[in-house]
């Protein structure tokens, strides 16, 4: 680095433009960008170059005057005049008809077809004028559509007005057109069951029978009750709970075609209904899995139980177990058994309904838990038992004992994003953000509901308290991560008292910018319970710390990953 | 593909990590139909890029007028070129001070490490420049350490791109395919979307922008050939004469003169493609805005012809 010829060309390219400068102060600069900032010459060389031009006096950088493209809002064609661009205004889609056009040498995917004004039709008079498409948005101008257009320009040719629409135009739809307009893809090719898991639609599989079960459901309007089919089905890549609402003649270890069928989510379970116009049989293939080998597949671990799943099977070693008796809301007196099960992907609680031959004072003891239920509270499963026949307590561990406690399991973020909500875990991303809110707030002491500035505060019982607020990511991923108090103490290494008194004097903001610039890019670990639901995820931490600067990416472990040399 | 799920809430996007040349070489946006569907920048290698996180030493900022008011717009160098970002007035005031900040520290002449999470930006103008941005959420001045580290986070990430782009080359574009072959969910739509409107990419060069960021990173001496090196960061950037430098001026004539300069230099006989002689004015402190128009105003002079589309050549 410290090769001066290294920066032989980069301190003559700006020798000779700016002569009069001196080349040991040029090598100099050159050297500070490489050795302080990791700032190679041929990357320092305009700000380099910049820095000697001002300080010569040759150059007082001014760019072009600049101005934005101002937005033309209309409600009726009558108020567009030949020469405007920019147009924003709201339109019906009468026609969309494509075609496809040479276009400065390129085949394009083009359409044509009508707009009429004013689609709420508040003025009475609606006129319709022609529009090109040139930006291949057909997908939001179904016939019937009620669309926003931002961008358009208009077109006048031989005195007649029509609109183009072009790549950059924005196209939101406020009100969707005729299904029927649109083209019906067919959804007879079978997916595969992960596959299908991950779509909520019609959708058609070839699965394998794992296990039926009639039963009798009330109707939701009282009229009396309806007979189903559930079950599960299995390919190679995975298992899915299915419902028939119609009669369903097949039976275990069938191998059977789907299509038709409708995937709809039961709490976050996805589930494969069976309906009217799903059309079942019988499938021939010799070389598809059994189903003793797809059943395999239906063995859960902790990390992957979901709300809602049912029929799960999973292996764990359950290290608490405590009765507690409650009034329901009928009056009636009852009983239930909770505890807590740990495998290596994690921790989850269990509750029983029944009464289970397990002696409190033997824990830990590991159970095989057959078609249990899954429910989920405040983002934690909870597998539920409804009878002793569901548990069998086994001799051997499947694994070594499970380390609990203070212990958390590592999983990447990915992971953590990609399944349901899981305790005990251990994630590392970088911060991206700071949330503005985080330092001293107030909370009602009773419901610990967070109370905000405008908020009715008018009998509640007001405390203070202490949460800080991040966002995390690794680039494929990323989770809000909230730290209460005491992990917050423990994260500033102060205590409170000194926070709140640190925040009144300098002030929030400064406080929140304060932790900004600690930690914006910055790779930290956090440990606790990560909540996922459709907004994504969130992280309650127990413990965040930051991951020490030796521990960080090095260039070699990156050229190794990808056989780089 | 867009809004193929019923959610209403679209989930917060991912800082996606990537160098510079990524960003400024997609020309595709892709937005779903909803009002408030997220927008993503497809890059070659099929990141969707909705927030990008990026680091690089400051080479400009600067404020300007605008009718919505005042707009701070600035640009930052990393190993493998420049990105753009814009501060409007309805960014929040925090970020306005901070780049205000930054702009007296950059005035004194003192290199500034950035690093921005922000919303990516492409723009289109009707007669096809396309930009790519960045409207910053967050700016953070960083270390040497720090830029270190965002460089290896954004060579490892591009890696990873580049494997699973070429893994996905060689298949049946469908998701399905896909799927099986164990294309990760956050790469598969980009990836099938970018196959569909770039086609066939060669990703080498993003692979030379990784180990040129890796060499930086090590703190190694890249190469003691300074022209080689502005080649394999700009790609085909040529150094400016020294006389083009002092005169430079930003008038129509000014930009004009450079364009016949590079076209004149780096004509091979089958003209010089659009984006070169864009990246090369662009490295002279040109807008893009102005040399669209020029080039236009010499096509219609008839100064330039563009025989083959996005090619220009200077008339006989």
């Amino acid at each position: 680095m410290t090769n001066e010829n290294y920066y032989d060309e980069a301190v003559k390219a700006i020798m000779e433009e700016i002569p009069e400068v001196k080349s040991d102060e040029v090598l100099k600069e050159f050297q500070r960008y490489h050795n302080d900032f990791g700032i190679p010459p041929e990357d320092a060389m305009r700000s380099v170059m910049r820095k000697f031009q001002v300080q010569s006096g040759k150059v007082v950088e001014k760019s072009p005057s600049f101005t934005t493209r101002t937005n033309k809002k209309v409600k009726k064609f009558n108020e567009l005049s030949a020469n405007d661009k920019n147009i924003e205004m709201e339109v019906e889609v009468v026609s969309n008809i494509p075609f496809r056009q040479m276009v400065r040498g390129e085949e394009k995917d083009l359409a044509y077809g009508q707009f009429k004004d004013d689609p709420w039709g508040e003025s009475g008079e609606r006129e319709s004028w022609k529009y090109t498409d040139w930006g291949n948005h057909k997908e939001h101008l179904l016939p019937g559509s009620i669309v926003r257009i931002e961008g358009a320009s208009v077109n006048e040719y031989q005195g007649r007005m029509s609109l183009n629409i072009n790549k950059s135009t924005r196209i939101i739809i406020l009100q969707k057109g005729d299904e029927n307009a649109q083209t019906i893809i067919p959804k007879n090719e079978p997916v595969s069951i992960i596959t299908a898991t991950g779509i909520e639609g019609n959708i058609s599989v070839i699965g394998r029978v794992l296990s039926v079960k009639a039963t009798t459901i009330n109707k939701k309007d009282g009229s009396g009750t309806m007979d189903i089919v559930k079950g599960r089905i299995a390919d190679d890549s995975g298992v899915i709970g299915f419902v028939s609402w119609n009669s369903f003649e097949h039976k275990s270890g069938d191998l059977i075609k789907i299509e038709q069928g409708q995937i709809r989510k039961f709490r976050e379970t996805p589930e494969l209904n069976i309906g009217k116009y799903t059309k079942v049989e019988q499938y021939h293939d010799a070389n598809f899995p059994n189903i003793t080998e797809l059943n395999e597949l239906n063995n859960y671990s902790i990390s992957k139980l979901r709300d809602g799943a049912r029929d799960v099977t999973i292996t764990a070693q359950l290290q608490t177990w405590e009765m507690r008796k409650f009034t329901s809301n009928n009056g009636e007196e009852k009983t239930v058994w909770s505890g807590e099960l740990v495998d290596p992907t994690g921790r989850c609680k269990v509750s029983s309904w029944a009464e289970l031959p397990i002696i409190g004072d033997k824990l830990p003891i590991t159970l095989k838990l057959s078609d249990v239920r899954i429910r989920a509270w405040q983002g934690i499963p909870d597998v539920t038992i409804d009878s002793p026949e569901q548990v069998v307590i086994l001799d051997e561990k499947p694994w070594g004992d499970v380390e609990v406690g203070a212990n958390f399991v590592e999983v990447t973020l990915p992971e953590l994003a990609s399944g349901g909500s899981r305790v005990g875990v251990e994630t590392t991303a970088s911060v991206i953000s700071v949330r503005d809110d985080s330092g001293i707030i107030w909370r009602d002491s009773n419901t610990r509901k967070v109370i905000r500035e405008n908020d009715d505060t008018e009998g509640l019982n007001i405390i203070k308290d202490l949460r800080l607020r991040f966002v995390i990511d690794d680039g494929i991923s990323n989770c809000s991560v909230i730290l209460s108090k005491i992990p917050s103490e423990k994260f500033l290494e102060m205590e409170f008292e000194k926070i709140d008194q640190m925040i009144k004097s300098e002030g929030k903001s400064h406080f929140v910018n304060r932790l900004k610039t600690r930690l914006i890019g910055k790779p930290v670990i956090v440990q606790g319970r990560s909540i996922s639901d459709e907004q994504g995820m969130m992280f309650i931490a127990e413990n965040m710390t930051e991951v020490p600067q030796d521990d960080w990416k090095k260039p070699n472990a990156v050229r190794n990953k990808w056989g780089l040399m | 593909m867009y809004g193929n799920n019923s959610r209403k809430i679209s989930k917060r996007q991912t800082a996606v990590r990537l160098f510079a040349q990524e960003l400024s070489d997609s020309t595709l946006l892709r937005q779903g139909s909803g009002e408030f569907d997220p927008a993503f920048v497809i890059t070659k290698l099929g990141a969707k890029v909705n927030r990008i996180m990026a680091a690089g030493l400051l080479e400009r900022i600067e404020q300007r007028d605008t009718t919505a008011g005042p707009m701070w717009s600035g640009r930052l160098r990393d190993t493998s070129g420049l990105f753009f970002f814009t501060i409007g007035s309805f960014q929040p005031e925090e970020l306005q001070i901070i780049a205000e900040e930054i702009s007296s520290l950059h005035e004194s002449g003192e290199p500034i490490l950035l690093l921005i999470v922000g919303k990516s930006s492409l723009r289109t103008t009707e007669d096809g420049g396309i930009f790519t941005g960045i409207r910053p959420e967050e700016i953070i001045v960083i270390d040497k350490k720090m830029y270190t580290q965002s460089l290896l986070d954004a060579a490892d990430a591009t890696m990873r791109r580049i494997h699973f782009h070429n893994d996905a080359m060689s298949l049946e574009p469908n998701e399905m395919t896909y799927t099986k072959a164990g294309i990760p969910d956050d790469l598969r739509e980009g990836l099938l979307i970018a196959r569909e409107h770039y086609g066939e990419v060669d990703s080498e060069i993003y692979a030379l922008s990784v180990m040129r960021a890796l060499d930086v990173a090590e703190g190694g001496e890249i190469s003691t050939d300074y022209k080689q090196n502005q080649e394999l960061s700009n790609q085909s950037i040529i150094e400016p004469d020294s006389e083009e430098i002092i005169e430079v001026n930003q008038s129509n004539e000014g930009i004009s003169k450079i364009i016949e300069n590079i076209i004149g230099k780096m004509d091979q006989g089958e003209g010089v493609e659009y984006d070169i002689i864009m990246s090369n004015c662009e490295a002279r402190g040109f807008e893009r805005g102005p040399v669209e128009e020029v080039l236009d105003q010499m096509c219609e002079k008839e100064i330039l012809v563009e025989e083959q589309f996005g090619w220009y050549k200077i008339s006989k």
